[in-house]
């Protein structure tokens, strides 16, 4: 497919965690033409065209950062809090923290840009970017994994309800990728995780931000409320381990 | 009877229409000693507790809130102080409200995440943290819903709470099961309990008939069929199952028409 200018002239709000993988989705929304519009972060380089502020845990407040920019047409959020640990350690503060930046603050910034979306009256596009850990329950992963399960299922119930203002809701939930934490373990562990995904290897930030792409752009129009696992096949089986990280 | 001898608690079993009274009577039914806990209604748990007595097993009543992790180690240390040890917990305390998503606020949001994702965490650890005190093993059960499988627009926060049961039941499984503790859970669907009285959907007698019609087996399910799924996770039929979710809906989880 050629997807050469297909978001051309898209105005792209990516908000969540700010890491690489993000920062290749951005690469891959500007790539086919649209505009990024982000909180500022160094990671970006030049891709984001407008700095945005956002105090995402405050709806009201939410409300009048978005008054100060256009309505975006793709809104990407990337729920990105992953710390490891056992059920029978994890704190309130851990929960507290997961609970927020995985589904609260994605709830709250989703429900003020589609309001924004409906409001212009020209559809849109809301994505989140998830883990595999929302998916299917893993050892040392229950808040992060309980957390994101809250949001794909919200993500359903959105798309849902915002199908009729032409808004599509979708999950991306990205698997091993050869960048970031997978970089944190041993050479041991890496090759157990690796060996645990049917494609024989980890997959590229650039594999997420296609398939944003896909999910932002018009052929995707009729796609709402799925979630698209970006994992190599790593969730349809599993390796000989009793964990994710065999090892540790 | 396939109880006899255990110890239980029920979270969220004040009401007497409620799937918490439902568990526990059909707990007591089968012989086990029940503590049943509730939030408030100190008066209507203190009658439950005696319907408990009057079957001819021990009781007590704890009034705690699931969400503050000090009461809920309260709640167990009287429990064990009843009871003596602590061989099933129900995690049945949870709450719901009827909002589309453009709708949600904050405090509404944070009141059913507080109680139906925090206080399962408080109760399911304090709870597993006392079987691994009584030298292991032990029964989690959790109540959560048809919507763990099928979320409805009409409660998205609560059904993402619901959903999260899976993974939540799912990894608390894997982890906990070297000390022989189970965790599992059902998923009650339509139930004419105290719970579900303000659903939007249920006010009038065309609603409940619409409701009817989208439950395969035509009616509404009973508290009692929602304890008797927790007595087969309770009971020595159920050793070999963890992890696992039981829809008790009368269908209405593998249903988007039903006619």
């Amino acid at each position: 497919m050629n997807t050469h200018e297909a978001l051309l002239g898209r105005r792209c709000l990516l908000a969540g965690t700010i890491d690489t993988t993000l920062v290749e989705v951005g690469a891959a929304l500007v790539a086919a033409g649209a505009e990024v519009m982000a909180a500022e972060s160094p990671l970006w380089g030049d891709l984001v065209t407008e700095a945005v502020r956002l105090e995402a845990d405050d709806p009201a407040a939410l409300a009048t950062d978005l008054r100060a920019i256009e309505p975006p047409d793709v809104l990407v959020i990337q729920a990105g809090w992953r710390e490891r640990g056992r059920f029978l350690d994890s704190t309130p503060q851990d929960w507290a923290a997961a609970l927020t930046q995985n589904f609260e603050a994605p709830v709250y910034l989703s429900q003020a840009v589609a309001r924004r979306m409906i409001e212009a009256g020209k559809g849109g596009r809301i994505i989140f970017l998830s883990g595999v850990e929302g998916v299917m329950p893993f050892e040392e992963m229950g808040t992060a994994g309980t957390t994101l399960t809250m949001l794909t299922a919200m993500a359903r119930m959105m798309a849902v309800d915002l199908a009729r203002y032409g808004i599509t809701v979708n999950v991306v939930t990205v698997g091993w990728m050869d960048s970031g934490r997978l970089a944190n373990f041993g050479a041991a562990t890496q090759q157990h995780i690796l060996e645990g995904i049917p494609a024989g290897q980890a997959g590229t930030p650039a594999d997420v931000g296609a398939a944003v792409c896909f999910l932002a752009s018009a052929a995707a129009g009729y796609v709402t409320g799925v979630n698209m696992t970006v994992d190599g096949g790593y969730l349809l089986t599993r390796a000989g381990g009793r964990t994710m990280f065999e090892g540790g | 009877m396939r109880l006899s001898g255990k110890t239980a608690l029920v979270t969220g079993a004040a009401s007497e229409r409620s799937i918490g009274w439902g568990i526990a009577r059909a707990l007591a039914a089968e012989g086990a000693d029940v503590v049943v806990n509730d939030v408030a209604q100190a008066e209507a748990l203190a009658a439950r507790a005696e319907q408990v007595r009057a079957m001819g097993r021990r009781s007590a009543a704890v009034v705690a809130d699931v969400t503050q992790p000090e009461q809920v180690a309260r709640m167990f240390h009287e429990a064990v102080g009843a009871l003596g040890r602590v061989d099933i917990v129900v995690n049945n305390a949870g709450i719901i409200r009827w909002e589309h998503f453009l709708e949600i606020t904050p405090v509404e949001l944070r009141a059913v995440v507080n109680v139906n994702i925090m206080g399962t965490v408080h109760v399911c650890q304090a709870a597993a943290r006392q079987m691994i005190a009584q030298g292991g093993g032990g029964r989690i059960i959790l109540t959560s819903s048809v919507q763990s499988d099928m979320q409805f627009p009409i409660t998205p926060v609560y059904g993402a709470t619901k959903k999260a049961a899976h993974t939540l039941v799912g990894v608390m499984a894997l982890e906990l099961a070297q000390y022989g503790i189970t965790v599992n859970h059902i998923g009650p669907g339509w139930v004419q309990s105290a719970l579900n009285d303000p659903s939007p959907e249920l006010q009038t007698e065309d609603g409940i008939a619409a409701q009817r019609q989208a439950v395969p087996l035509r009616r509404a399910g009973e508290i009692d069929e929602m304890g008797r799924a927790v007595v087969y996770f309770a009971s020595a039929d159920g050793d070999y199952t963890t992890g696992a979710f039981l829809r008790v809906d009368g269908g209405l989880g593998i249903s988007k028409y039903s006619s």
